[in-house]
């Protein structure tokens, strides 16, 4: 347990000035960065091409030397080879040797762990079912598409069980059904236990996953805090119930007046999203057994992955039985079953007695199911985000996003 | 070292799937298989059999060393296609992978080496198969090139004694007087060379005795031991052959005794086969070299040549003392030192630039250590005073300090002798292996894992 004290990374001042060949200083990649990731936790590290994201885990991960300030990766340096055992890494492109099938590559990473053979070869069937690549194990990674040679990138990150993730735009170059499985994947190993570093430019993928982003422009943090806090319109209260009649809506509005003196601001019917729609027709072929020579269905996060963590064995067994057998990552579930339909009066009755029994009391949206929102039982931090700056940096390009 | 093996396989498994060994694997193949066609010498099995031996293992060992050079591109390609940011983030330490890339590289030559060997093993067998053109091409073949000779050198007589008589004789009558810095060891010195350059010295109708000793060989006469001598004439007849005789055993020693007579083209080395019961059981021999032309009985004059034996291997004993399949694979031994040595060269270069200067500098220092001997005597012949001389003196002092570092391959190898059926000695391998493998070859790797130590593997130039 008193390992877990120990932040997974803490930089202090952490400087990295780029030189040119005549070792004259000419860019500063990352300025007096100070950084700490607790053991658990989902962090993002987001900016724009060219703040510093990559260059700080190339300094985590000790391909690079800071010019100034200190890195410690659990408590050691991060030149440490031991420390490496722990470590699972995504770069930001996948360099893999292109003249190795998907099983060789996944074997010879394995080898570096010095994993057993035949823990190795279960290892390596299970992650490659995992990414949906087990019927092209033997293609060359140089035949890949980029999207596919970006999931065995995925793979051998994850082939020593690590506890600790670092994953640079893990979504770069895959298609929105991998953007989606790698975003599960990223969630249910956050629910394991595991500690995550999401290097991003894509707001939404960080959105979807972390827990607390630091956001990096010019080499330098502007904020960091929890994403949700950072993220919430307090001022606001959303309803979604299946359609209602106007007459419904007209007596909704009246008891709002009546009990809040609020109107409603607006009132619309909600569209679907494309990723949902495009994942839906994508499932049905698949379950039609279209042929393609692109990924297999994605199977389920493989058994092996935990098992390192030493904290909270049980609580994480039992959550990765409920990952393989409940929710494999893959293409979404649809959720087709259809609960009984409830008239517009029976809602207004409901509505009616919640608005009478809460009557008084603080007209807060109750808190997420601790079953859908897992990530909420960890620990935060104060927010220290300037709000205008992360509307401007998130709220905007969101908004074009929609 | 599970590590290192999973580098060095990889290393192997990249070199053969990039179809870099592979090319070389089929330029040695077609050289090794084809030579013993094209090979002809002197139109002699024998000659054709050491034309063969030579081109063929110069040949793979040139291109093994272009192959240790080439396959340093994995290493080279890991750091400009970034796969080492991913290897580096596993638990390999650097010195593993630096370690683990040089030992595929030698794992891959020295596979490539013993096939090859073993080839050209076999058809160096298969074209002594050919039929001799005469039975002194059939003698030479057996017993001067498909097998290791020891060679015994002659014994100088020591002749301090008669220089410190002929000394003190000229310093009785005179000789030296007027001389103030007269140095008497140096004028001892001098006069015991000019004594033992006469020796050297054969006058018309004047013999020379050659004594060896250590000649531990098979005392019989279908065994045969080799007399292989070079000489400069003095007055050489209008046709420069030269027509003298050589005696061999010792009655002293109740051996038998044989007479040679010769007629010989001057300043060629000529090699004389002697029954081997002319060794004495003491296993000394002896040779009596006599400048009577043996010839005169058939009319022939006595020319007035002097024949002069330059240097200690001017007369030399050859005898068998081992087989060519051992001798080839020691000489193979020594081609796998240099190979490894020049592979620590290229992993080392490949650690600070990229391929293609890395390639350079790797090519620099091969050409560098095989040709030292040359450079070296080619700067003898440099004038050494004026300008060119402060060049020449400048030049010397860094060739110096280059080769203070960089081995001198000649050294390490013994084809010239594997050719003419001379022993490769196993001391000679082992020296080889001691200061170009476990000295040399540890610095330089040393050196290699120091600076990719030190070295950002993501390095970014802006």
């Amino acid at each position: 347990m008193a390992r877990h004290n120990i932040p997974v990374i803490q930089t202090v001042g952490l400087t990295k000035v780029f030189k040119d060949f005549w070792r004259r200083p000419r860019v500063a990649a990352v300025s007096d960065l100070n950084l700490e990731i607790q053991p658990g936790e989902v962090f993002g590290l987001l900016g724009p091409n060219g703040s510093g994201k990559s260059t700080t885990i190339k300094l985590i991960l000790g391909l690079l030397y800071p010019t100034r300030g200190r890195i410690s990766v659990f408590g050691r340096p991060p030149t440490d080879v031991a420390v490496k055992k722990r470590i699972g890494y995504l770069p930001e492109e996948s360099y893999l040797y292109r003249f190795l099938d998907a099983r060789e590559t996944l074997d010879f990473y394995g080898r570096l762990f010095r994993q057993h053979g035949r823990v190795r070869h279960d290892r390596v069937d299970m992650l490659l079912e995992m990414v949906g690549l087990q019927h092209e194990a033997k293609r060359r990674i140089g035949e890949y598409s980029k999207g596919m040679a970006r999931r065995i990138g995925l793979a051998q990150a994850l082939i020593n069980d690590p506890e600790f993730l670092i994953l640079d735009e893990p979504t770069s170059g895959l298609d929105p059904i991998g953007t989606r499985q790698i975003k599960d994947v990223i969630r249910r190993l956050g629910d394991m236990g595991k500690t995550i570093l999401l290097s991003s430019h894509l707001l939404a993928d960080v959105e979807d996953v972390c827990d607390r982003v630091s956001i990096l422009y010019g080499g330098t943090q502007r904020a960091a805090g929890d994403i949700r806090e950072l993220l919430s319109q307090n001022d606001m209260t959303q309803i979604t119930t299946e359609r209602l009649s106007p007459e419904t809506i007209e007596q909704v509005r009246a008891l709002l007046q009546r009990i809040e003196s609020k109107d409603i601001v607006s009132v619309s019917a909600p569209r679907d999203r494309l990723e949902t729609l495009f994942l839906k027709i994508v499932h049905e072929a698949q379950a039609a057994k279209v042929a393609t020579s692109g990924v297999a269905e994605a199977g389920a996060i493989p058994e092996f992955l935990g098992t390192s963590t030493s904290t909270g064995d049980d609580l994480i067994r039992s959550l990765m039985e409920a990952a393989g057998r409940e929710a494999p990552v893959g293409p979404i579930a649809i959720h087709t079953e259809q609960t009984e339909p409830q008239s517009s009066q029976q809602v207004l009755d409901q509505l009616l007695r919640g608005g009478e029994e809460s009557e008084g009391e603080q007209a807060e949206p109750a808190p997420p199911e601790k079953a859908e929102q897992p990530v909420e039982s960890r620990p935060r931090k104060q927010v220290t985000a300037d709000r205008k700056l992360i509307d401007d940096l998130l709220g905007r390009k969101q908004n074009k996003n929609d | 070292m599970g590590n290192v093996w999973a580098i060095a396989r990889q290393t192997i498994a990249e070199s053969v799937r990039m179809r870099i060994a592979i090319f070389f694997v089929i330029v040695i193949a077609v050289l090794v298989l084809g030579l013993p066609f094209a090979a002809r010498g002197d139109s002699s099995t024998s000659g054709a059999v050491q034309s063969f031996l030579a081109y063929s293992i110069a040949a793979t060992t040139f291109l093994l060393s272009c192959l240790t050079i080439f396959l340093v591109k994995s290493l080279s390609s890991d750091l400009a296609d970034r796969q080492i940011l991913t290897l580096m983030s596993k638990p390999l330490a650097r010195w593993q992978y630096v370690l683990g890339k040089w030992i595929g590289i030698v794992a891959l030559n020295m596979v490539i080496l013993v096939v090859s060997g073993g080839v050209i093993y076999g058809m160096t067998r298969l074209l002594a198969t050919r039929p001799p053109r005469d039975e002194w091409d059939a003698e030479r073949l057996k017993n001067q090139i498909l097998t290791a000779r020891h060679a015994s050198k002659f014994k100088v007589p020591d002749f301090t004694g008669e220089a410190n008589t002929v000394y003190e004789r000229q310093l009785e009558q005179g000789v030296y007087a007027g001389i103030d810095n007269l140095n008497p060891d140096k004028e001892k010195a001098r006069i015991r060379a000019e004594i033992e350059k006469r020796w050297r010295s054969v006058f018309p109708g004047e013999s020379r005795e050659f004594e060896f000793s250590d000649v531990l060989c098979r005392r019989s006469r279908d065994n045969m031991v080799h007399l292989q001598y070079e000489h400069r004439v003095y007055n050489y007849p209008p046709d420069e052959i030269i027509r003298y005789q050589w005696f061999f055993g010792d009655p002293a020693k109740d051996t038998e005794q044989y007479q040679v007579p010769r007629r010989d083209m001057r300043e060629r080395k000529h090699t004389v086969p002697v029954p081997a019961d002319a060794v004495a059981s003491d296993a000394t021999f002896r040779a009596v070299f006599v400048n009577v032309n043996p010839y005169m009985s058939m009319g022939e004059p006595q020319y007035l040549n002097t024949v002069m034996f330059e240097g200690d291997d001017a007369v030399e004993l050859l005898f068998s003392v081992g087989s060519f399949g051992a001798n080839l694979v020691r000489e193979l031994a020594l081609v796998g030192c240099r190979l490894l040595f020049l592979a620590a060269v290229a992993v080392l270069a490949a650690t600070m630039f990229s391929f293609p200067v890395a390639c350079l500098a790797t090519f620099t220092i091969y050409a560098l250590a095989a040709l030292r001997g040359f450079l070296g005597e080619a700067l003898q012949f440099m004038p050494d005073e004026g300008a060119v001389g402060f060049l020449t003196r400048s030049f010397q002092y860094f060739l110096h300090a280059v080769y203070f570092v960089i081995p001198n391959f000649g050294k390490v190898n013994g084809l010239p002798l594997l050719v003419d059926g001379r022993n490769v000695t196993l001391k000679w391998v082992l020296m080889g292996v001691g200061n170009l493998v476990l000295i040399k070859t540890t610095i330089v790797l040393l050196v290699a894992c120091l600076i990719f130590q030190r070295r950002e593997v993501s390095e970014v130039s802006v």
